[in-house]
């Protein structure tokens, strides 16, 4: 009994440190919130550049997210430079016509790292797949994107696998 | 086919066996390393009651350049991760990391889940790592917390 309260005040005690840490880490002065804001609005941008499909618009993105030598990372592929980004995502548009990657829940944004958790949206509906892409910013541009794909939801992996 | 995007960058199998590069030796290899770095990171740094076995740890498996970043600060090199470790080990003594869900492992980079808490109680906070190797250690690691759940 008295090890049980002592296990529940000693939690109790850690979730009021941890909530007055979650406080602190909330209460940004002005300059990190729109540090903040702005590294939001870049990996939105980083979404709206891998799915642009229009050449032009697509390099002129990619010029505006990505720096020139930009490092990306993903199970299919480690490519190094904007250009051979840009190449990589011609190739996965053309295999792929119509799917697109869709920011979902919340970005997080801290020391010019960014989170973002992702689906992929086929034609209008989600098809299952899911992830999260981890971004380091450097001098207002993305300069490292590592893609982690966490898989496919249960209900969705039959029909990913059948298409 | 309008899948193939999807598993251009997925773990499916479609993807395994064809778009993604094929799994060599060295690929498995790399997996391996970036788990192991992943779990000795929360189990043997992070969550190390004895401070002289967290700094050996430490020396053992990030580079000497390592960066750890968290949502308090930078901390750059072995000593200063050390200060992170210490200071958490301080604040929360009998607090420890605990594995959530599988690591995702990609060539020189990797995602652990876990969880924070009291051992064999729920975790009170949770977060993911994300690990990039340099060679075979610890090239830099950024943590994000979870949300807290509403």
């Amino acid at each position: 009994m008295m090890k049980n309260a002592k296990l529940m005040f000693a939690t109790f005690a850690g979730i009021s440190v941890l909530s007055v840490a979650f406080a602190k880490a909330n209460e940004e002065n002005v300059a990190d919130a729109k540090m903040m804001a702005s590294e939001i609005a870049l990996a939105q941008k980083h979404f709206k550049a891998i799915n642009e499909t229009d050449l032009k618009k697509k390099k002129a993105l990619f010029a505006e997210v990505y720096d020139p030598n930009v490092h990306f990372v993903s199970p299919r592929a480690i490519v190094d430079g904007r250009a051979e980004l840009e190449k990589l995502f011609d190739e996965i548009h053309k295999e792929s016509p119509g799917v697109i990657f869709q920011d979902i829940g919340e970005i997080e944004a801290h020391h010019d790292i960014v989170r973002v958790h992702w689906a992929t949206i086929d034609s209008g509906v989600s098809n299952g797949l899911t992830g999260d892409d981890f971004l380091k910013i450097k001098n207002g541009k993305v300069s490292e994107v590592y893609i982690i794909v966490n898989g496919w939801t249960k209900a969705s992996a039959g029909n990913g696998q059948e298409k | 086919m309008t899948a193939l995007a999807a598993t251009a960058l997925s773990m499916s199998p479609i993807s395994v066996s064809g778009l993604i590069h094929e799994q060599r030796e060295g690929d498995v290899q790399m997996a391996q390393t970036v788990e192991t770095l992943l779990r000795g990171n929360i189990h043997g740094v992070f969550s190390e009651p004895d401070a002289e076995k967290r700094h050996k740890a430490i020396a053992r498996l990030w580079a000497d350049d390592g960066v750890f970043v968290d949502h308090n600060d930078r901390y750059e090199g072995h000593a200063r991760i050390a200060l992170a470790a210490d200071a958490l080990d301080k604040k929360f003594p009998n607090f420890i990391f605990t594995e959530r869900g599988e690591i995702i492992a990609i060539p020189g980079a990797g995602k652990l889940n876990w969880g924070f808490g009291l051992a064999g109680a729920e975790p009170v906070i949770t977060g993911s790592d994300v690990l990039v190797t340099k060679g075979d250690k610890i090239g830099a690691i950024y943590t994000f917390l979870d949300p807290p759940k509403k």
